[in-house]
């Protein structure tokens, strides 16, 4: 028999600490893994909409903690004309920072709305950010969003059941969702949320722009679009990458669902541009990946 | 010294030893790249390594073929996803070949010292072919190819046909036989159905139950072949996707809880529903955590060990008297073959007996608390050698030949550094190798191969370290270990001129 005795596993060395703030009528929670393991500049990661960072940095919080200290927002959906919704999630990202992490130079990256709010947050407050990551982010909600926004409003009144397999429609690319079994399917369907709190940041995602704010980002940003992605199409990302004067651009090959479809891709980028911002200057476009 | 035959490559600027995956990928780039002095030193009379060494039924590989292939010879011909080892040994043949590294093999060229020259800062390497010179050596020698067979008393007294999995004899008729199978490891999961079919009666040893989830293999159709022929991007695109879910996998053996749930539902609800017998199962139940040990792919593993003619002895041999073999719990079976399945030296090579640097200074014994290298390649004390797939490169989620081609891309680097400033000898201090091995040392120790619960090849025994792995992501290795810093190396002595 074995000789090796069964130690219960435990998980890494990740430890999440919670927390909360308040914002006039709102809390926000975020999580810290508080290790700070090195000399790297913490990342402070911002979800996307109807998400969590359990449900989208469920991989990336984890495994970017083991190298450096990692802060996730969980934000809270402001009331309010949806047209400042923007504003007042970038607000509860400057707290956030403010609270955990002051007067240090941080690595804040938004992924889908949270791109949008990390932008934002980062041009009104240039001095809170010293890199800028933005994942299937988008500069101003065009036609073709609108149009998909129209059709998600008009499913959640008429048919929420067909809601749920529009949203696993949009979200993941053709090729992954062809990969899938019927039950990995409805698996995927059934695991998108409908309720008012999305409502309301589909209200918000029809009215981002950040056309006056991208010219505000001064840290360098390196801007991430999939190839596949029809919520956030890669040309939006390839608008900020002309309206951010210090950034540099790539993609990878997934729809707008990144985080699950290609998360330690996102490992790989997050961390290296972590490491060294400038390892490519402003203007590049990285090296296409051949692993 | 033996008498050298004229050899035009016996004098050169790199002399690799070995001919497997990593040392023809090398060659590969070289040849690329116009070089034309180095030579390819190998002891059997092919290339291939492990694809030329495992010819047992039903050897295949169990990382996806279009990425268990070179990034810059990709395939569009595999017959399927996990392509059989005769295919595999195929390709690497064609690609010695067709990258015409025909003139720089010697095969039969066993390296049976290697020593570093104080003099004239070059390396000699002597085989049964004569001695030959480099300036630069590189030991592309595998970790898994010399084979390890159990320390059980009495094995030797067998009286039937006995072989090692990397050793198979074909000449041996094994229908009908009474067979005992020993190990359940990656090689024995892939050889058991092959036996079930034809044995009389198959005895498996195991000593731990390994985990095996659903293969989820294919058969790559015409159309998908003449696609993959057709238009070069869309196999690219296939082993991007491939890479980047296997590397995604690194997070269950990091402890992730919800993604190490997900691993062992995989493999647990595979074996709830291939058997049914609660007391089978129990036994094929394993007592560790997931990828302690290598996650095996099989989707007729469980069918064949259910078989009539099958036995599963939850137990490991303990020893064999003439045609008996006794397991551990003192179950008897009479056989007439008994297959070694029980893998290869791991944590203390044979070839480390052999290579000699400063001081004539045996690298085993600058090894003799587990090997270590920085960045995977570079080791104190011996200067100008680089090592291939050695220590710190092994991983239980993704692709070996990624990992290779990163370490060709730092040596690749490294020799053009060289050329550049007069071939000045490359070596690393014992603190920069120090501290990079801690550095792993306390990444395994996050890792399930050091808190899983288990005994692996990954671990050195003798003092607990996971030598041969490489405890992160595998594109972490690439971002880490591909960059050549000539910064971290001195460079002091100049190689002589060659004669
Ligand atoms: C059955 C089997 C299945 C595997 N499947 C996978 C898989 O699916 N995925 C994966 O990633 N890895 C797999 N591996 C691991 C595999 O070993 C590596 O992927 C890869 O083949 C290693 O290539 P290499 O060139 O580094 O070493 P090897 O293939 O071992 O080649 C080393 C060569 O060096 C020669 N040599 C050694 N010592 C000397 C000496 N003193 N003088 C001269 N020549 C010498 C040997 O004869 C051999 O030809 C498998 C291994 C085995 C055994």
């Amino acid at each position: 028999m074995s000789t090796a005795s069964t130690v219960p596993a435990t998980a890494g060395d990740v430890k999440e600490n919670h927390g909360s703030l308040h914002i006039g009528d709102l809390e926000v929670n975020f999580f810290d893994s508080l290790d700070e393991h090195s000399g790297l500049p913490p990342i402070v990661l911002v979800h996307g909409t109807g998400g969590s960072t359990r449900s989208h940095f469920g991989f990336l919080f984890p495994m970017l903690a083991a190298k450096q200290r990692v802060v996730a927002v969980d934000l809270a959906t402001p009331q309010g004309p949806p047209d400042e919704g923007q504003i007042r999630m970038a607000e509860q990202v400057q707290a956030v920072i403010e609270k955990v992490l002051p007067d240090r130079p941080v690595t804040l990256a938004g992924y889908s709305l949270g791109a949008v709010v990390a932008a934002t947050a980062a041009g009104t407050r240039p001095d809170l950010v010293g890199g800028l990551i933005l994942m299937a982010g988008w500069l101003k909600t065009d036609a073709q969003q609108k149009l998909r926004n129209d059709i998600w409003r008009a499913l959640r009144q008429s048919d929420v059941e067909a809601l749920r397999r529009y949203q696993a429609f949009c979200a993941f690319s053709a090729p992954l969702l062809a990969m899938l079994s019927d039950g990995e399917i409805e698996a995927l369907v059934s695991s998108f949320r409908t309720d008012d709190v999305m409502a309301a940041q589909m209200e918000i995602n029809r009215h981002v722009d950040l056309t006056d704010v991208a010219p505000k980002i001064a840290c360098p940003t390196l801007i991430v679009a999939g190839t596949d992605d029809l919520m956030t199409p890669f040309r939006q990302s390839k608008r900020l990458f002309g309206a951010i004067a210090d950034a540099r651009y790539t993609e990878v090959t997934s729809g707008h669902a990144m985080v699950v479809e290609r998360p330690a891709e996102l490992v790989h980028l997050i961390a290296a541009f972590n490491a060294n911002p400038n390892q490519y200057p402003a203007g590049a476009i990285l090296p296409t990946r051949r692993p | 010294m033996p008498t050298s035959t004229p050899d035009a490559l016996r004098d050169v600027s790199v002399i690799i030893v070995g001919a497997g995956f990593s040392g023809l990928g090398l060659g590969i780039q070289l040849r690329r790249r116009g070089e034309t002095s180095f030579v390819i030193l190998e002891r059997a009379d092919d290339v291939g390594g492990s694809w030329r060494d495992n010819t047992y039924p039903g050897v295949a590989c169990d990382v996806p073929s279009p990425l268990y292939s070179y990034s810059f010879r990709t395939n569009p011909d595999w017959s399927r996803m996990f392509s059989p080892g005769q295919e595999i040994w195929d390709y690497l043949r064609a690609a010695a070949r067709e990258e015409g590294l025909g003139p720089h093999l010697r095969f039969g060229a066993e390296m049976l010292e290697a020593r570093w020259n104080e003099n004239d800062h070059r390396w000699t390497v002597r085989t049964p072919q004569g001695e030959f010179y480099g300036d630069v050596l590189v030991a592309a020698t595998g970790h898994l190819t010399d084979i390890k067979l159990p320390e059980v008393p009495g094995l030797e007294t067998f009286t039937g046909e006995l072989f090692h999995s990397a050793r198979w004899n074909h000449d041996f008729p094994l229908a009908g036989k009474r067979i005992g199978v020993v190990g359940t490891g990656a090689s024995a999961i892939q050889i058991v159905p092959q036996l079930a079919e034809i044995a009389d009666q198959l005895v498996v040893f195991q000593r731990s139950a390994p985990y095996i989830q659903p293969r989820r293999d294919r058969v790559f159709s015409e159309a998908e072949k003449n696609l993959f022929r057709r238009d070069q991007r869309t196999v690219e695109e296939m082993r991007e996707m491939l890479f980047w879910y296997n590397d995604s996998r690194f997070a269950a053996r990091r402890l992730i809880d919800d993604y190490l749930a997900e691993a062992s539902w995989q493999a647990l609800s595979h074996l709830d529903k291939q058997v049914s017998d609660p007391e089978l199962r129990a036994k094929l139940t394993p007592d560790y955590t997931i990828g302690c040990k290598r996650i095996l792919l099989s989707d007729d593993y469980y069918p064949a060990i259910q078989r009539p003619n099958v036995h599963l002895e939850a137990a490991a041999l303990e020893r064999v008297e003439g045609s008996t073999a006794f397991s551990a719990v003192g179950e008897a079976f009479e056989l007439d073959v008994l297959v070694v399945a029980t893998g290869f030296e791991t944590y203390d090579l044979p070839s480390s007996y052999r290579i000699f640097g400063r001081g004539g200074n045996a690298l085993a014994d600058h090894w003799s608390n587990g090997m270590q290298a920085y960045k995977s390649i570079a080791t104190a004390g011996f200067p100008n050698l680089f090592l291939l797939n050695g220590p710190g490169t092994s991983l239980g989620h993704n692709s070996v030949i990624y990992m290779i081609e990163a370490q060709i891309d730092h040596l690749l680097a490294a020799l053009d550094w060289r050329s550049a400033h007069d071939g000045r000898v490359l070596e690393v201090s014992s603190d920069i190798e120090n501290a990079f091995a801690k550095r792993l040392d306390e990444g395994a120790a996050e890792t399930v191969i050091i808190r899983g619960g288990c005994s692996s090849w990954y671990l050195d025994p003798r003092n607990g370290r996971a030598t041969l792995s490489w405890p992160d992501f595998a594109h972490r290795f690439r971002d880490e270990c591909a960059p050549f810093d000539p910064a971290a190396y001195d460079h002091g002595e100049q190689s002589a001129a060659r004669a």
